[in-house]
C-alpha cells in the first residue's frame, strides 16, 4: 500500500500565497479528482507534489510512504513512483522520445535495463495509444498537436510504471477518440497496477473512462467540499458557483466556503 | 565520399574522385597562408578534417559550378588557428553544410556568394566553446531566388567566450530571395558571449528572418526531463546531445560530437 499524505501545506508562489493549510491523502487504489474554477491551485498543487521548486513550501510536509518529500529533488521524487502527466508538456527540440524515456529507465532500473525489452514495450504503448510510430524518434513533443501530446505524456507513464500519478487536465485538447483511447489507458494502467490517482480535470468527460473514488473541489487554496461521483454531476449540472459562497472578510479578501443548503 | 584531411599546412587527398578539382598553394612570408581551392564540378559528398596544431591561417575557395549539388561535411579539431571558407555558388547550384569543431581557440570568416539564380546554401554549425571562438558570416544574395539559411548552435563552457556576426545582404534589384539566420548560444558560464545578427536588405520582394538566442536551459525544459527521475547532469547531457545533434545527418559528425560530450560530460 503506498499513501501520498499532504499535511497543512501552505505553498506561496512570488509572495503570493496559492495554497493554505492544504490536507489530502490519497492511498493505492484510490482515484482522486480535483475539480476548481480556474487559477485556483490545482495544478500549482501538483507541481509542489513533483517538486518544481518555483513554488515555495512556507508551511506544511508532503509524504510518500512516509518519506519527507519537502527536501527532495524532482528526479528523487520520480524515482519514488511519482509521476506527473503535465497539463503543456514541453517541446524540447534535439532530444527524442526514445533517447529521454531510455535515460529514464537506464537510471531507474541501472543494470537490470534490457534495450530489447525497453522497444519492445514502446511499440505495444505506441500501438495501443494509437500514436505515429515515428513519433517516438522525433524530439520531444516537436510538432506534436495538443493530443499528441497527452497521449505522450501517458507513453511516458506506461513505460515508467508509477505508483501514484498525477494528471492535469489530461483530457484538454483531446477529440472525442483521443479521449476515449487515453481515458481507457489510463483505466487499464489501474486496474493491473492498482496505483493511487489524483485526476486534475474540469469536465465530467474523461471520468466517464475513469471513475473517482473521491471528488474533491478546491478553492481559496484549500479543498472545501469532498464527494463522490454524484459531485461531479452536480458541478456539471450547475457549475462551481452553484457550490460555493464567496464572502469578504474585514480586510476585504476574498473568503470562499461551501454554500450551507437552509432548505 | 570524398575525403580531405588537413595537417596544419600539409593537405592529404585521402580520397578524391573526378568531380572535385583542388589545388593547393602555400604562401610563404610574413603572412603565410595556406590556400586550398576547391571547385566542384559534379554532385557529390566531401568530408574534410582539419586538425590544427601550429595556428594555422587557411584559406578556403570552393566554388560550386551551375547544376551542382554539395554536400560538405566539416571536422576541426585540435589548438588554434585562423580560417576562412569563401563559397561560390553558381546558377541552380546547392551547397549543405554540416560542420562540427571542437577547438581551444579559433577565429573564423565564412564569405558565401550566391552568385547565381536559384543558388542555395544551408549552413549547420555546431561547436563546444571552451576558450575563445569568433566568427563571422557575410552571406551575399548576387542574384535573383537564391536561398540562404544559417543555423548556428553553440554550448560555452570553461573559460569560453563565444561570438557570431552573421551579416546577410540582399542589394536593390535582387529579387525573391530567403533569408534566414538562426543562431543560438547555451551559456554555461558566467563569460560574455555575443551574437550580432545583421540583414541589410535593399530590395522590397525578400522573405528574411533571425533568431538569436543566448542563455542557459529554461527551468521549465529541466523541470519536465528530471520529472521523469533523470538526475541534473543526466538532463544537462540529454539537452547539450539533443541541441548539438539536431539537424544533424551525418554519421562522422554525429559521433564527433557524441565523443566530445562524453569527454566534458561524463
Amino acid at each position: 500500500m503506498n499513501t501520498l499524505k499532504i499535511d497543512n501545506l501552505t505553498v506561496t508562489i512570488e509572495n503570493k500565497t496559492i495554497l493554505k493549510n492544504f490536507n489530502l491523502i490519497i492511498h493505492s487504489g484510490e482515484i482522486h479528482v480535483l475539480m476548481g474554477p480556474n487559477g485556483i491551485g490545482k495544478s500549482t498543487l501538483t507541481k509542489v507534489i513533483m517538486g518544481d521548486t518555483n513554488y515555495k513550501i512556507t508551511e506544511g510536509c508532503i509524504y510518500y510512504n512516509d518519506i519527507l518529500l519537502n527536501s527532495l529533488n524532482v528526479d528523487e521524487r520520480s524515482r519514488l513512483g511519482i509521476f506527473l502527466g503535465m497539463q503543456l508538456p514541453m517541446e524540447i527540440e534535439g532530444v527524442s522520445n526514445a533517447d529521454f524515456l531510455r535515460t529514464a529507465l537506464s537510471i531507474r532500473e541501472k543494470e537490470n535495463f534490457k534495450l530489447f525489452d525497453f522497444i519492445k514495450k514502446m511499440d505495444e504503448t505506441v500501438d495501443r495509444l494509437k500514436m505515429k510510430k515515428d513519433m517516438i524518434h522525433r524530439g520531444i513533443n516537436q510538432g506534436f498537436s495538443g493530443g499528441e501530446r497527452k497521449k505522450n505524456e501517458i507513453l511516458q507513464m506506461y513505460m515508467l510504471k508509477p505508483t501514484m500519478i498525477m494528471l492535469d487536465e489530461i483530457d484538454s485538447g483531446l477529440d472525442v477518440d483521443s479521449l476515449k483511447i487515453v481515458g481507457e489507458a489510463i483505466y487499464d494502467y489501474y486496474k493491473s497496477n492498482n496505483p493511487g490517482i489524483l485526476l486534475v480535470t474540469h469536465y465530467q468527460r474523461l471520468l466517464d473512462y475513469i471513475k473517482p473514488t473521491h471528488v474533491h473541489i478546491i478553492s481559496d487554496g484549500k479543498i472545501i467540499k469532498t464527494g463522490d461521483y454524484t459531485l461531479v454531476q452536480e458541478i456539471e449540472k450547475n457549475g462551481f458557483n452553484a457550490l460555493v459562497e464567496k464572502n469578504f472578510n474585514s480586510t476585504g479578501e476574498c473568503v470562499i466556503k461551501e454554500k450551507i443548503n437552509h432548505e | 565520399m570524398n575525403k580531405i584531411r588537413i595537417d596544419d599546412d600539409n593537405l592529404e587527398k585521402v580520397n578524391v574522385d573526378n568531380s572535385i578539382n583542388i589545388e593547393y598553394y602555400k604562401k610563404e612570408g610574413l603572412f603565410s597562408i595556406n590556400e586550398i581551392k576547391i571547385i566542384i564540378v559534379k554532385e557529390c559528398d566531401l568530408q574534410i578534417e582539419i586538425n590544427l596544431k601550429e595556428e594555422p591561417k587557411l584559406n578556403f575557395d570552393i566554388k560550386l559550378k551551375e547544376n551542382v549539388t554539395l554536400n560538405l561535411n566539416i571536422l576541426v579539431r585540435g589548438k588554434s588557428g585562423k580560417i576562412q571558407y569563401r563559397y561560390n555558388l553558381d546558377k541552380n547550384s546547392y551547397c549543405n553544410v554540416f560542420k562540427f569543431q571542437n577547438i581551444e581557440t579559433i577565429s573564423e570568416m565564412v564569405i558565401a556568394k550566391l552568385e547565381g539564380e536559384n543558388s542555395k546554401i544551408d549552413y549547420n554549425f555546431k561547436t563546444i566553446c571552451s576558450n575563445k571562438e569568433t566568427y563571422h558570416y557575410n552571406i551575399y544574395h548576387n542574384s535573383s531566388n537564391t536561398i540562404s539559411n544559417v543555423k548556428n548552435n553553440g554550448v560555452c563552457i570553461g573559460k569560453g567566450t563565444l561570438t557570431y556576426q552573421v551579416s546577410s545582404f540582399v542589394p536593390k534589384n535582387i529579387r525573391d530571395c530567403i533569408v534566414n539566420q538562426n543562431n543560438k548560444i547555451i551559456n554555461l558560464t558566467n563569460n560574455k558571449c555575443e551574437i550580432r545578427p545583421n540583414l541589410y536588405i535593399d530590395c522590397n520582394d525578400v522573405e528574411a528572418s533571425h533568431s538569436a538566442l543566448i542563455g542557459k536551459f529554461t527551468d521549465e525544459e529541466m523541470f519536465y526531463i528530471q520529472s521523469r527521475g533523470i538526475d541534473y547532469n543526466s538532463a544537462l547531457k540529454l539537452l547539450i546531445t539533443g541541441f548539438l545533434t539536431s539537424d544533424i545527418n551525418s554519421k562522422k559528425i554525429l559521433n564527433e560530437i557524441t565523443k566530445s560530450i562524453q569527454k566534458y560530460w561524463r
